[in-house]
């Protein structure tokens, strides 16, 4: 992993096409600014986790429970 | 063609049925090819990938509970200068155990290019915060709203 140290307002440039700025920093947080073609997709980990993780859960629903869930939604059918 | 699913035994289904996600699906990457498979229920589908025979989602077309979804998914494709006329649109659904509460994940559909059979998960970060949405409240709110 390259560990780079930047101040506020300093960039960071990946291949030729993606541009990282820290736009403002605290104790606890950072803003950044990216600049990426739209064909390159940019992602939050833990969000690709919970996306991951939906999947998941949802290959592992059986049949059997699909009908018994398919009763609560009687009442707005 | 014929092929072996754990949840549903052995399935029928023709090739020409067969989507392609060039990419997988998250959480199963390596799975390219899958068919949609519909057992009488009017909004529930299973993505059934055919190289495992494990892997099945539950999915369904989120319009019927949220509204407002095409709304958003067509700005979100115009920004990719895609057309969303071309989709078919399916969210990814959990079904919890012991209190059978329905939940989809409306933050990432699959769309499936109807003409070439083609299918990628679609990532709208603008929706992150709803990751899992109750679909029976969220029925109940809009019949609420209709009401009022």
């Amino acid at each position: 992993m390259l560990i780079l140290t930047r101040k506020k307002g300093e960039k960071i440039l990946i291949l030729d096409s993606i541009e990282i700025t820290i736009i403002e920093s605290d104790k606890n947080k950072v803003k950044l600014g990216i600049k990426a073609p739209k064909t390159i997709k940019i992602i939050r980990d833990e969000l690709l986790k919970n996306i991951r993780d939906f999947n998941v859960n949802s290959s592992q629903v059986n049949p059997d429970i699909l009908e018994e869930a398919q009763e609560n939604l009687k009442y707005f059918k | 063609m014929r092929i072996k699913t754990s949840k549903f035994g052995e399935v029928d289904f023709d090739e020409k049925s067969i989507i392609n996600f060039p990419n997988g699906i998250y959480g199963f990457e390596n799975e390219r090819k899958f068919i949609i498979l519909n057992f009488g229920h009017k909004d529930f589908f299973w993505l059934q990938s055919l190289t495992n025979p494990e892997v099945s989602l539950l999915i369904t077309e989120p319009f019927w509970f949220f509204p407002g979804y095409d709304e958003i998914l067509k700005n979100k494709l115009f920004s990719f200068k895609i057309n969303p006329n071309r989709y078919m649109v399916f969210t990814s659904v959990y079904i919890s155990r012991k209190e059978k509460r329905i939940f989809s994940n409306i933050a990432a559909p699959f769309l499936i290019d109807k003409n070439r059979s083609v299918g990628i998960q679609l990532i709208i970060d603008e929706l992150k915060e709803i990751t899992n949405i109750d679909v029976i409240e969220n029925l109940k709110k809009t019949y609420i709203k209709k009401s009022c």
